[in-house]
């Protein structure tokens, strides 16, 4: 067991970089499946591939009390988080989103019962080109209360 | 014990060898982090200013301790950037870590050589995985419909190949751009989509198809003294063709540091052609080519 052992130690510069493409390339499959991971990222080798590209992907956000549903703005300067929750839109990552997407359009002033995140991405009719919404990804959270 | 059988063979041809083809991978290689620099403000000035001693150092070059460095900032930026790293990034850190653990051992270049041949069959067995079997619209030839009218690095090969003039290409792009989703509008009437340019999307999905699949075989099958010229011959010719129209520069110089990698001292010419291919993708990339060139004889043409 050990000379096994040392001799696959001896022998690691010929196969860990290959060793670790592969290690991070299934992790990638295995998250797009689970996760919504655009195939375009986390280093499975899926660019240009598939249409389903991070800058294909947009969200939409709602609050939302009892009878009424408001949309809510996305502004450029969260840009970066949203990139990163479109691209791998985690329960835990749209979370965070939600949270700061409330924080900076109500402050403590008004409360909603809920915030819905969706992740979309854009499908396209093989015969006429034409665009369609394909929704990834849709998570609601409660609202704290002020 | 293979490693000490093959340090001490590696040992006894070097001295009539003459300079290593390791060195002109390792040379590519720093060539593409000078020519394409990558990371943040933070990494940015680390992973040039490596780069730079490197390719003038011969010491530093043939050191593992900067490549060790630079594969330990390529997995930085991964992670730090995480999930937004593009392929670049990733197959960066893994060259950057064979070439050090190739230069700790007594017999770099068969080390690296076997990396370089490994990490080039299983990019494009990854890449074929889910160009064969995803479901993102690329196998009926959507794909490259889309990309050609949307990316924006795509649109003077699309209008000159695609036989597209600008009034059809941006209101084919118009079309294809508008947001569309549950939440919105309705897509306005569809635009004709001319045969020539859906022939030609179809084409290059065949072709990539092709030549992925052939890479990943090619490259994966094991052994190979027979193998290495169609190997050679075939990431040349994906290398020249590819980035001619998908100006990705820095993955292509990457591809062709691996290819270099697994050239014997014996192969001149094949040295020489990676070393070709290198720098016409550097023209690639100064000059675009169909939309400096061809568009404008064609409007000429035209008018």
């Amino acid at each position: 067991m050990i000379a096994l052992v040392k001799r696959l130690a001896g022998s690691a510069p010929f196969w860990l970089p290959a060793l670790l493409l592969v290690a991070v390339g299934a992790n990638q499959l295995r998250l797009t499946r689970v996760e919504n991971l655009s195939p375009w990222s986390g280093g499975g080798f899926g660019m240009f591939s598939t249409t389903d590209a991070p800058g294909n992907r947009h969200l939409h956000a709602f609050v939302q009390n009892e009878g009424i549903r408001r949309e809510i703005a996305v502004t450029t300067d969260l840009q970066r988080q949203v990139r990163r929750a479109t691209t791998l839109p985690t329960r835990t990552r749209l979370r965070a989103l939600a949270d700061e997407l409330m924080l900076r359009e109500y402050g403590n002033r008004v409360a909603w019962d809920e915030i819905e995140i969706q992740v979309w991405a854009v499908e396209y009719d093989p015969a006429t080109l034409a665009p369609g919404g394909d929704l990834v990804r849709k998570e609601k959270f409660a609202v704290a209360t002020p | 014990m293979r490693l000490q059988r093959l340090e001490r063979i590696v040992a006894a041809s070097r001295a009539r060898a003459g300079p290593l083809a390791i060195d002109l991978a390792l040379r590519l290689t720093l060539l593409d982090l000078l020519l394409r620099p990558v990371g943040n403000w933070v990494l940015r000035p680390v992973f040039l200013a490596i780069a730079a001693i490197a390719l003038i150092r011969p010491a530093w070059l043939r050191h593992p301790l900067p490549w060790f460095a630079l594969a330990a900032m390529a997995g930085a930026r991964v992670l730090l950037d995480w999930p937004l790293a593009d392929n670049h990034a990733y197959l960066l850190g893994y060259w950057c870590l064979a070439a050090a653990l190739a230069l700790s051992t007594g017999i770099p270049d068969r080390v690296l050589a076997v990396n370089g041949r490994l990490l080039i069959g299983l990019v494009f067995l990854f890449a074929c995985i889910w160009k064969f079997t995803g479901t993102g619209q690329y196998a009926d030839g959507t794909f490259f419909q889309v990309t050609f009218l949307t990316d924006p690095r795509f649109e003077g090969f699309s209008r000159v190949a695609g036989g597209l003039d600008g009034d059809t290409y941006n209101e084919l792009r118009e079309f294809v751009k508008q947001h569309n989703d549950a939440a919105t509008m309705q897509p306005r009437y569809p635009v004709e989509i001319p045969d020539r340019f859906r022939m030609l999307a179809i084409a290059a999905t065949v072709w990539n198809l092709f030549i992925n699949a052939a890479l990943a075989i090619a490259f994966l099958w094991p052994g190979g003294k027979r193998l290495a010229p169609i190997r050679h011959i075939l990431l040349l010719t994906y290398c020249t063709i590819t980035y001619a129209i998908a100006t990705v520069d820095g993955f292509g110089w990457l591809l062709l540091a691996m290819g270099a990698a697994q050239c014997t001292l014996a192969e001149k010419r094949t040295r020489i052609a990676y070393v070709l291919v290198f720098i016409a993708i550097i023209f690639y990339r100064e000059i675009a080519w169909a939309d400096e060139v061809f568009l404008p004889l064609l409007q000429g043409a035209a008018g």
